[in-house]
Parts: structure tokens; C-alpha cells; sequence
């Protein structure tokens, strides 16, 4: 039989409630029926359906990697409940009975094949004339898809102007003087850059009339400093990207490279894209220290952001899922990973910091003594060693507000202004909470043993805090030899 | 080096961007913060670049001013945060966790982390700690589904934070996660706890004292000093665990006022042992006279010697007064005494020796008289542990109130007299505490009078829990008096089997006394050495009998027919059975399917067959159905799920849904619904799945 984790049903699941729908039909023995193939690569269940007639259900694993999930129930999701309900099943250990491979599973499994082999014919296997096609064809589509792209480009410089405009006008007016009516007419400049492809810019310009609008609200003087974070980084990016739209005009190339001014402004980054560009990671291990969801009410976007440590270079990644506020039912939410992910191939963005990392497909398993040892031996033992670059890096304007980084402690403790981290080697950081992150600070005397607070090591999100201009950290997990103790998620 | 200057830049900077940079050229503070960097300027080329910068700005031939000020701003910003302190300069304190589960690390796992996905514990803690409807079914739902969730350390701050909340089904259910917890949870309800706090903090003071009684006696006096409110009373209740708070509890019975007196005197009453000098004899003699209500609630259920000695003695001091006043026929004077004096009598109940026996004879003396007062205490004190329903947990979805409540207990049969009530008080008693000298008091009443029926249950309880013969004596009571079979339905009633104690038991409540308060409840183990004979005796008293008597019951008296006899005593025989022997099962469960398949309502017999591990069910879903006629679609569900059987007769259960459901689908019994056709197809699904049939799945259900 094959090894199955919870962890890996939950990451199948389109949402929760499928995997929790999928669980009770377990738990309530609905299957009549279970079988499997002798080599271990097809499950298939009989599960009680509505009336007399029962739902049969399948999980084929002929490749591993990507199982394949059918069940003759009328739902749309994938996998349904019923498909989970069998993988609860296995989990369970429940005793299935061996049968051969159906036929329709097995014609099933051969159109697969072909579809896959069609998609990806090595040119080694091709005719002179097949090769002479798909060179042409390749050599059209190249040149359609460069012009459009040099068109976008253009597009992009013209919406540049305008966001530019718009700032010089917010800013010579100043912040305290939008009313009413110049806020509706901002918001019609905002919704025209949506027309020349500049979705960043766009997000920032909405976030920055939400802080004008909350300060004519509630009169907090934070809104103004967070809106003038806003105009400095989206005069940054216009300023930079207008240098970086007309240096790739000038030279004609409209080729996608390892900028990251190609994500601020909006543009959605293929995985293949990214390994074209010589981003492409293959076979490594991660593990996930940390896990949260937040909402921006700007962009109208829920962010599934995964922190992740690789266990052979001990770089931390960022993984973000994006689901918009209108796709949300359609989109499935991340979760918390526990487990190593083996991951064959995976591709970088272009940025600083703690770069954004994405794959699509992963195996999990469980973490061993090894593997805490690895995590916690590539953390650094003293801040002040590393600090500096951490501030070089949080200063950038277009840089993300928080530096993810391991740090090998020997206490942590209370001062006269809270929480504070010793290191390894005794110098030590302000722990506090980043605005606009969940607060974890708090959870620091729920911890539940004083050895956590010890010689351990811990995850932190470096950040710049601005009232008291000072360094510090929020943490976010601590790891010990044995375990991830999350304070978020 | 002084910084402040690029601190008063970076001021003026932000000021111009709110103020608008069409004003920069006047704004002369910003010119005098230019002007105050340009020495530092030699310092480092990042401020000469600052310098360079701001004076671009002030500068006529700026260009565009707006992109300038922002490119200023930036450059000011990122100085400050290279420059930005890192090192916390101020004394270092250790923290102290509370509670502290594990100080030192081991090898094994902590059992409090629990790797448990953001989709369970954010939705789990929001829920907990937010208001917002749905948050019960939830939390509900989760314990039901990952209850190992509940262990993390996240989770268990979010449960006592849930204590408070204004959903008091929320509250509720948090009580009784965290009251499910050891020791080592106390240190997180001590933590920042409030005594001036509202009824989260009553709650944790509750459950501390549940789980640790007196080992928090120290914590519940230092909280006393300053608590106020409900959470006063709260902890004056958790003193009761530790018997050295006596002298601080007598000294509180004279300070304290109202609700939280009360709650003092209770303590002080349901002490077992008074002191050498009588200290609570006195102490009760004193206030019974001041504040006779306060006395009598707190000596209520009691039954030490001290506590029988001041009710039964002022009791007949009383009784002089009373007899006195009725004599005069004044009114007035009647209500004034006969008022308290109920009260009192009322607490009688419970109460042995001497002074008792004496008390209940100068009462049967005197009942006449008392009853040309037209004042009577009231008759049933003590309420019954009804097995009305059963609740079982469906996905944590408590069950209906299914089952019908009868006429239960049984009620006798003739006008109310203070007679009557005595002999129903001393019956009362000896379930209360069942005295040898109460006994032999009661026997002497019954058989002295003439086989007076006022005194029949108390000989009968005397004769259950003292003769092998019972049964014999039981039928010919039957045979001599027709009005016997009520009393004797009350005596038995008070007996059930205890499945837990594997004993039979007197397990009531006092049903005049505050829910909240823990001495309501009474659960004395008591042997019947003739309990098998008396349920034969019982099987054997189904009469077919058509008419009907009298019975007296709390809105007065009405008929009662001989089939609600026959109903009762079933009831009575279903909580007498010892459900580990087997053979008296089997024998009830035969008699309980018969009857069952003879009744009208045969509902409630689901529950007894239940109880026998009976598990024939043909005809009794579709008799209950027929008879029912028009039905709700929880009721049958629920009905259908609580059928007997095992794991060899599910068949017979499947047979008998199809029966039902061929009666609902042919209009021949009415089922009440109002939902799609998707919805019957589920609900059809759901009857056949045998992990919802309690006769399977035992653990899912709870007697109340």
C-alpha cells in the first residue's frame, strides 16, 4: 500500500471543507467496497451515494508524483470528497481487497500517455518536415509574441506618465488638501492604468487613496506616514521603470529578464518564463517554518504567504498564493505544511531579500532528527554581524518591509520596553510586532515550556520601526531539535 | 555624533509632502533644517549626498519639485534606517511562563505543540476569542472532528479568553474544555486574573476549584481581599474544600451580606462535624431566630446531627405559635406563622434522631388542626433524575427532546392533608438519608394506623432496603388496598441501577434549591436484597384493565388511566434493571418489546430495550408511525436511529426503515418536510448508514 499522510490529503483538497467532508465519510464507514491493484498504483472504492446507487471512486497513482482522482459522483471539485474519503481510507489502514486494473481506468491511463508524449515529441523524433513546421511555427510565434510585447512596453511607458502626473500632483497639492472631488478624479486616473498594463502602480495608488480616506476618517497620523511610504516607492518605480522600459525599447529587446521591475508593474511571471531566465532550482528539499494569509484591501487580494527554508543552502524563500477577492471560491487556499517537500523543480523571482520561490509539485515527508539539525545549524549566532546588511537591504524603497532571517539565541527575555532576544554570541534586538502583521509577541509568555525561551533557534522578521527608529524583530517560529513551534501558523 | 538634524529634516520632509511642495519655498523651518545638516555633511558622503539633495529642492531651478522632495524623503529615510539602533539598553529580566508544562527539553514531543494547519487553528481561535454567530457550531464541530487541536498552546489561551464570551452556550462549552484539563492548567486561569472581573472570571474560579479544591485555598483567600461581584461569591464557594477556613468562615457568616452570607451559612451547614462546644449548633440556633429563611436554606440539605437537633427543636418550639394562632382564627396571625413555619417543616426531611421523631409525632398529632389553617408546606421536595431523553452526540449535535415525559412521579390519589404530606416527608427522609430510627418510626406509623396508605411509601422504602420478602409484602398491599399501587409506584421510583457504581442508588434532587448550587444533588449507593423478585413483581402488575382513578397532581386532581399505571411502572422498571445481568435483561427486554408493540406512543420503549441490549425491532417503527400518523422528519430520524439491534440485525433494522419509509411514500403516514428532493435523497443515504444507529455505537449516547 501506498504511505499516505494527512498532510498530503489536506494538500490535495481544493478546501477545508472537502477534506473535512471527505474524513467523516471515512470515519463514518461509508465505503461498501475497497480495492486495489497488486503493484499498488490503483485504489478504487465503492462509497454510499444518495439513494440505492453507489459512487465509485478512484485514486491512480501510476505516477506518483501526479496522482490522477476520478469518482462517478456529480461533483465538480477536484478531488472530490469522495476521492479524499478514499485516501482517509488508506491513512486508516482499512483492508482492501486486490482486483485487477478496470478497463476503462486502463484506457484511461493510455490517453494520458499519449497526450503527454504528443505535448513534449523530442525533435530527435521528428520528420525533416515536421521540423521545418515547428521551426516556422516557433519562429512566427516568437515574433507575434515580440511585437505585442513591445507594444505592452510602450503602453507600459505612456500609464508611467501618467502615475507620474499623478504623483506630482498629490504632492504639490499635498496630502492634507484631498478632498472629495480630487480623490473621485485620482480614482478615475487610477482605473485608466488598468489600460497600460500597470496593475502595480495601480494597487499602490489605491492603497494610497485608502490611507488619505482612513486619515479623513479617523485623523491617525500613521495613515499619513504609510501614504507617504506609498509615493516614495511608486515614485521610485515609476522612475526606475521608465529607465527600464526605454533602455529595453532602445535595444529592441523585449525579452522577459531577471528584473524585478517586471513583477512591481504588474507583470505574472510563468514558471517556465522564470527557468528560461535561468531562475529554475531543481531538487531540493524545503522545509516551511512559517505560514499566514492576509488581505489587502487595496488590491482586493487574499495573500497565502509560506516561508521556506531549504535545506541545502539554507536560504529562506518566500511562496505566495494570490487569490483575488472575486475567484476566492475558485481558487484553493494554501495552508501550513508540515514536512519536508521534495521538490524536483522550482523557479526564483528577480528581487532582494528573501526571494519569492514557486513549484508545482512536491512530495512531503516527515521531518527527521537530520533535518532540525540542518535548519538550526544554518542560522548565524549574533545580529550584530548581520545587521547592517539587513538594514541595507529594508532601506531600498521598493524593498519588502521585513528581512526573514534564522538567529541562534541564548535567551529570550523581558526589558523596560518588552521583549528582547539575546544571541548566541550576547548581543541582542527588540522583538516587537511589524504593523500590519499578526501579532506574535503575545504568544511569547503562551509558549508552553521555559526551554523554548533558551538556546534555540528562532525564525524573525527583521523590520524597520520608524517611531522608535530602531531595528527590530517580530518572531515568527522557534526551532528546536525536535520541532517547529509556530507562533503564527 | 548628533543626528538630530537629519531627524528635523526628515520632520520638515514629511511636513511639506502633507502640506503640499507648492509651499516649500516659504516654509522656513525646512530651510533652517537644510541649514543645520551642512556639517555633517564633511562627515560622510551619504550626508553630503543629503545636503546636495535638500538644497536642489530649495533651489529655484528644481524642476520637478513633487519627484525632488520624494527622491529627498527616500534618501532621509534610508540614512535613518542604516543608522537605526539595534542593541536594547536596559536591564534584562527572565520570563516566567505560566504555566510552565515543560521546563526542561526532552527528547520526546512536546504534547502541547500540535501541528495543526492554519485552516483549523486560525478558524478555531477566531472563533473562540470574536463574537459573531456561528462561532458555537465551530468550536462545536472541531471538538468533535480534531479534539487533539484543543491541546495546542494557542488554542488553550483562546478557550479562556472564550470563558467571557456573551454566547453563554460558548462559554459553556469552553468550561467544560478547560475543566477537562489537570493541574497544570490552574497557572493559566490564575494568570492576569481580575477579582472585580465579570463572569469569565467566575468560571475560572470555578474551575480551578473543581480541579484543585483546597490545594488553591491560598489563592481563593489572597483573591477574596479585594473581589467583588459574582466572583466574590465564587470564591467564598471554592472555601468550602479546606476545612481549617472554619473560623474564617464563621467570622464571614457576620460580615458578609446578602447572596455571599448565604453562601457562607451553606459552607458552615453541609459541615459534617460540629465542634466539641457545639460551635454551629450555636451558631444556627442564633441566625434561625434572626434570619430564619438564611438558616433554613443553608440546613436545607443537610443531614448531620447539629443540623436535625435546630430544625426539628425549633420546629416545635414553632409549632406551640402556629397551634396557638389557628386556635384564634385570626387570619392575619395565621399567615404571619404559618408562613415560616412551612418553611421550616419543609426542611425536615433529611434530618434524624431523636428530636426528629419527636417533631414528626407532634406534627401527626396536630395535622388536623394544621389543616383548618388551610396553609400546607408543599408535598414533593425531591425531584427526580428523569430519564426523559436521550442526548447523544451526533458531530457534536445534541439530540432532541424526543422521548415524552409522563406523569412522573406518580401522584397519590386523595386530598392533600398535612397527614399526608408528613408520611410523604418521612418517606422523603429516608431517601435523604435512610435513618434506623426514621425506619422503625415509619413501620410503627403504617402498621399502628391500620395500614394508613399517607404512610405506605415510607414502609414500603423501609421494606425495599431491609426485606428479602419485599415482593410478597408489595402484593398483598396491592390486594388490600386499591389506592397502594401509587405509593408503591412512588417508593420505587426513588431507585434506579447506577451502570457506573454497579449499585442500586437514591439519586434525586432537592427541587427547591438554586440550580447552581453543588448540595442539590443527592446519590446514595443502597442495597435491595429483593430487587430481582420486586422487577418480577412489577412485570407482573401490567394490567389490562380498562377506567380510571383519581390522582392529586401540582394544578390539582385529574383522572389517570389505568394504561398511564401501566406506563409508569414500566418507566420504574427500566431504571431498576442491572443491565450486567444478562438474564434479567433478556427477560425485561421480551417484556418491553410486547408492551411496546401494544402501546400507543411506544417511543419511550426504544430507550428500555435500549438499556436491555434488547435487539428484535420488527413492528415498532412502523406501529410508532401508524399511531403517529402525522410526523416531523426529526422525529422519525431519530426514532429510526434509536431501534434495537446489534451488529447481526442490521438487516432487520434496514427491513423496518423500508417499511416506514414505504408508509411515508404511500401517504399513509404524513412526514413533514420542507426541503428539496437532493435533501430526502441524503436523508435516505443517512437511515441506512449504521454508524448512525445507537444501538451501535453506544458511546455516542449519554443518559441525563
Amino acid at each position: 500500500m501506498i504511505e499516505i499522510t494527512e498532510q498530503q490529503i489536506l494538500t490535495f483538497a481544493p478546501n477545508a471543507s472537502a477534506a473535512s467532508n471527505g474524513k467523516k465519510i471515512s470515519q463514518k464507514g461509508g465505503f461498501v467496497k475497497l480495492e486495489r491493484t497488486s503493484d499498488n498504483t490503483l485504489y478504487i472504492g465503492e462509497c454510499k451515494g444518495s439513494g440505492n446507487s453507489h459512487y465509485i471512486t478512484s485514486a491512480d497513482y501510476i505516477n506518483q508524483a501526479e496522482p490522477v482522482f476520478r469518482c462517478t459522483c456529480p461533483s465538480r471539485q477536484y478531488p472530490c470528497k469522495h476521492s479524499l474519503a478514499l485516501l482517509y481510507e488508506i491513512l486508516a489502514g482499512k483492508e482492501f481487497s486486490i482486483c485487477e486494473v478496470p478497463e476503462d481506468i486502463l484506457r484511461k491511463r493510455e490517453k494520458k500517455k499519449a497526450r503527454d508524449n504528443k505535448a513534449s515529441k523530442p525533435e530527435s523524433e521528428m520528420t525533416e518536415e515536421e521540423l521545418k513546421k515547428a521551426e516556422k511555427k516557433k519562429a512566427s510565434a516568437a515574433k507575434s509574441a515580440k511585437n505585442a510585447k513591445i507594444k505592452k512596453l510602450k503602453s507600459q511607458l505612456k500609464g508611467l506618465d501618467l502615475a507620474d502626473k499623478m504623483t506630482d500632483s498629490l504632492v504639490m497639492a499635498g496630502l492634507g488638501t484631498i478632498g472629495g472631488a480630487s480623490l473621485k478624479s485620482y480614482q478615475d486616473i487610477i482605473k485608466q492604468m488598468g489600460d497600460y498594463y500597470l496593475t502595480g502602480p495601480q494597487k499602490l495608488c489605491n492603497q494610497l487613496l485608502i490611507e488619505i480616506t482612513k486619515f479623513q476618517k479617523d485623523g491617525s497620523e500613521i495613515h499619513y506616514d504609510n501614504a507617504i511610504d506609498i509615493l516614495k516607492k511608486l515614485h521610485t518605480l515609476v522612475k526606475k521603470s521608465r529607465q527600464y522600459i526605454e533602455n529595453k525599447l532602445a535595444s529592441d529587446d523585449a525579452s522577459l529578464d531577471d528584473n524585478m521591475l517586471y513583477e512591481e508593474l504588474g507583470g505574472v511571471w510563468k514558471l517556465t518564463e522564470l527557468e528560461e531566465a535561468g531562475r529554475g532550482i531543481e531538487n531540493k528539499n524545503f522545509v516551511q517554518l512559517s505560514f499566514w494569509i492576509d488581505y489587502s484591501e487595496s488590491a482586493k487580494l487574499y495573500t497565502d504567504t509560506g516561508c521556506w527554508i531549504c535545506l541545502e543552502d539554507g536560504n529562506i524563500y518566500i511562496n505566495y498564493n494570490y487569490r483575488p477577492l472575486k475567484a476566492v471560491k475558485y481558487i484553493k487556499q494554501d495552508d501550513s505544511v508540515f514536512g519536508v517537500a521534495s521538490v524536483p523543480r522550482a523557479a526564483t523571482y528577480p528581487g532582494d531579500g528573501n526571494l519569492r520561490i514557486r513549484w508545482e509539485n512536491a512530495q512531503i515527508r516527515d521531518l527527521t532528527e537530520e533535518d532540525y539539525n540542518k535548519i538550526t545549524g544554518f542560522a548565524p549566532g549574533s545580529i550584530n554581524a548581520g545587521a547592517k546588511a539587513i538594514k541595507n537591504t529594508l532601506k531600498n524603497t521598493l524593498a519588502q518591509p521585513m528581512l526573514l532571517q534564522l538567529i541562534k539565541y541564548q535567551k529570550i527575555a523581558r526589558c523596560d520596553y518588552g521583549f528582547v532576544l539575546i544571541s548566541e554570541s550576547g548581543d541582542n534586538i527588540l522583538l516587537g510586532d511589524m504593523p500590519g502583521m499578526e501579532q506574535t509577541t503575545p504568544r511569547i509568555e503562551m509558549l508552553p515550556g521555559s526551554y523554548l525561551l533558551k538556546n534555540q533557534v528562532m525564525l524573525a522578521a527583521f523590520y524597520y520601526n520608524n517611531r522608535n527608529r530602531r531595528l527590530q524583530a517580530q518572531p515568527l517560529s522557534i526551532i528546536t531539535k525536535n520541532s517547529i513551534v509556530r507562533l503564527l501558523y | 555624533m548628533d543626528l538630530s538634524p537629519v531627524y528635523e529634516l526628515q520632520e520638515r520632509l514629511r511636513a511639506s509632502i502633507i502640506a503640499g511642495a507648492n509651499l516649500i519655498n516659504e516654509d522656513f523651518r525646512l530651510k533652517r533644517a537644510a541649514e543645520a545638516i551642512k556639517p555633517l555633511a564633511a562627515a560622510s558622503p551619504v550626508f553630503a549626498k543629503l545636503c546636495q539633495q535638500t538644497e536642489l529642492l530649495l533651489s529655484s531651478g528644481c524642476g520637478s519639485t513633487a519627484g525632488v522632495l520624494l527622491d529627498t524623503m527616500a534618501l532621509a529615510d534610508a540614512i535613518i534606517c542604516t543608522l537605526g539602533t539595534v542593541e536594547v539598553k536596559s536591564e534584562i529580566t527572565d520570563i516566567e511562563l505560566t504555566p510552565d508544562l515543560q521546563p526542561e527539553e526532552d527528547t520526546q514531543e512536546n504534547p502541547y505543540i500540535i501541528n495543526a494547519p492554519y485552516s483549523q487553528v486560525k478558524t478555531l481561535v477566531n472563533a473562540l476569542t470574536t463574537t459573531g454567530s456561528g462561532n458555537y457550531n465551530t468550536v462545536n464541530d472541531m471538538l468533535y472532528t480534531c479534539p487533539d487541536i484543543f491541546k495546542d498552546y494557542r488554542v488553550k489561551h483562546a478557550l479562556v479568553c472564550a470563558l467571557g464570551a456573551s454566547y453563554s452556550e460558548l462559554a459553556s462549552l469552553a468550561y467544560r474544555c478547560l475543566s477537562q484539563n489537570g493541574a497544570e492548567i490552574i497557572p493559566l486561569l490564575k494568570k492576569d486574573f481580575d477579582p472585580n472581573g465579570k463572569k469569565e472570571m467566575v468560571h475560572r474560579v470555578n474551575i480551578i476549584s473543581e480541579i484543585s479544591g483546597a490545594a488553591e485555598n491560598s489563592f481563593y483567600i489572597e483573591m477574596l481581599e479585594t473581589a467583588t461581584g459574582d466572583v466574590r461569591t465564587a470564591l467564598i464557594n471554592a472555601l468550602r474544600y479546606e476545612p481549617s477556613n472554619f473560623d474564617r468562615l464563621v467570622s464571614m457568616a457576620k460580615t458578609e451580606r446578602g447572596k455571599n452570607k448565604q453562601c457562607v451559612l451553606n459552607i458552615l451547614g453541609s459541615i459534617e462535624n460540629d465542634t466539641e462546644n457545639g460551635q454551629l449548633y450555636g451558631l444556627f440556633k442564633q441566625i434561625i431566630k434572626k434570619s430564619p429563611d438564611s438558616a433554613i436554606k443553608a440546613l436545607l440539605p443537610a443531614t448531620t446531627s447539629y443540623a436535625s437537633k435546630v430544625i426539628a427543636e425549633t420546629c416545635i418550639e414553632q409549632l406551640t405559635k402556629v397551634i396557638k394562632s389557628i386556635e384564634k382564627n385570626d387570619a392575619n396571625e395565621i399567615t404571619k406563622t404559618l408562613s415560616p413555619f412551612c418553611k421550616l417543616v419543609m426542611a425536615l426531611p433529611g434530618k434524624h434522631g431523636d428530636e426528629v421523631c419527636q417533631c414528626y409525632k407532634q406534627l401527626l398529632k396536630e395535622s388536623k388542626t394544621l389543616d383548618k389553617s388551610g396553609w400546607k408546606p408543599a408535598l414533593e421536595l425531591l425531584d427526580y433524575s428523569l430519564v426523559h431523553s436521550i442526548q447523544y452526540i451526533y458531530h457534536g449535535r445534541t439530540s432532541l427532546q424526543f422521548f415524552n415525559q409522563k406523569n412522573f412521579p406518580p401522584r397519590t390519589g386523595r386530598k392533600l392533608t398535612w397527614e399526608l404530606i408528613i408520611g410523604s416527608y418521612i418517606a422523603q427522609s429516608l431517601v435523604i438519608f435512610p435513618d434506623g430510627q426514621l425506619k422503625q418510626m415509619a413501620m410503627e406509623l403504617f402498621e399502628n394506623s391500620g395500614n394508613n396508605t399517607n404512610f405506605l411509601t415510607a414502609a414500603t422504602l423501609v421494606k425495599m432496603l431491609e426485606s428479602s420478602n419485599c415482593s410478597v409484602w408489595l402484593d398483598e398491599q396491592v390486594k388490600n388496598d386499591k389506592n397502594a399501587m401509587t405509593e408503591i409506584q412512588r417508593a420505587l421510583s426513588y431507585v434506579r441501577w447506577d451502570k457506573k457504581l454497579n449499585s442500586y442508588v437514591t439519586c434525586m434532587y432537592f427541587s427547591n434549591m438554586e440550580w447552581q448550587d453543588s448540595r442539590k444533588t443527592i446519590l446514595n449507593k443502597t442495597d435491595i436484597p429483593d430487587a430481582i423478585r420486586i422487577q418480577d413483581w412489577m412485570m407482573e402488575q401490567y394490567s389490562q384493565a380498562e377506567g380510571s382513578h383519581m390522582v392529586l397532581t401540582p394544578t390539582g386532581v385529574q383522572k389517570r388511566d389505568a394504561e398511564q399505571d401501566n406506563l409508569c411502572m414500566d418507566e420504574i422498571l427500566n431504571r431498576w434493571i442491572n443491565t450486567a445481568d444478562l438474564e434479567q435483561c433478556k427477560k425485561a427486554g421480551s417484556y418491553f418489546y410486547n408492551r411496546a408493540l401494544s402501546v400507543q406512543d411506544n417511543a419511550d420503549y426504544l430507550r428500555y430495550m435500549l438499556n436491555c441490549k434488547w435487539t428484535e425491532c420488527q413492528g415498532l417503527a412502523t406501529r410508532f408511525a401508524r399511531n403517529k400518523k402525522n410526523i416531523q422528519m426529526w422525529e422519525i430520524t431519530d426514532y429510526l436511529y434509536c431501534l434495537p439491534g446489534d451488529n447481526g440485525t442490521i438487516q432487520k433494522i434496514h427491513k423496518e426503515i423500508d417499511a416506514v419509509i414505504e408508509l411515508i411514500k404511500s401517504g399513509e403516514v404524513k412526514m413533514n418536510y420542507n426541503i428539496n428532493s437532493e435533501h430526502i435523497q441524503n436523508w435516505f443515504e443517512n437511515l441506512k448508514n449504521p454508524s448512525n444507529y445507537i444501538c451501535l455505537n453506544p458511546d455516542r449516547y449519554e443518559e441525563l
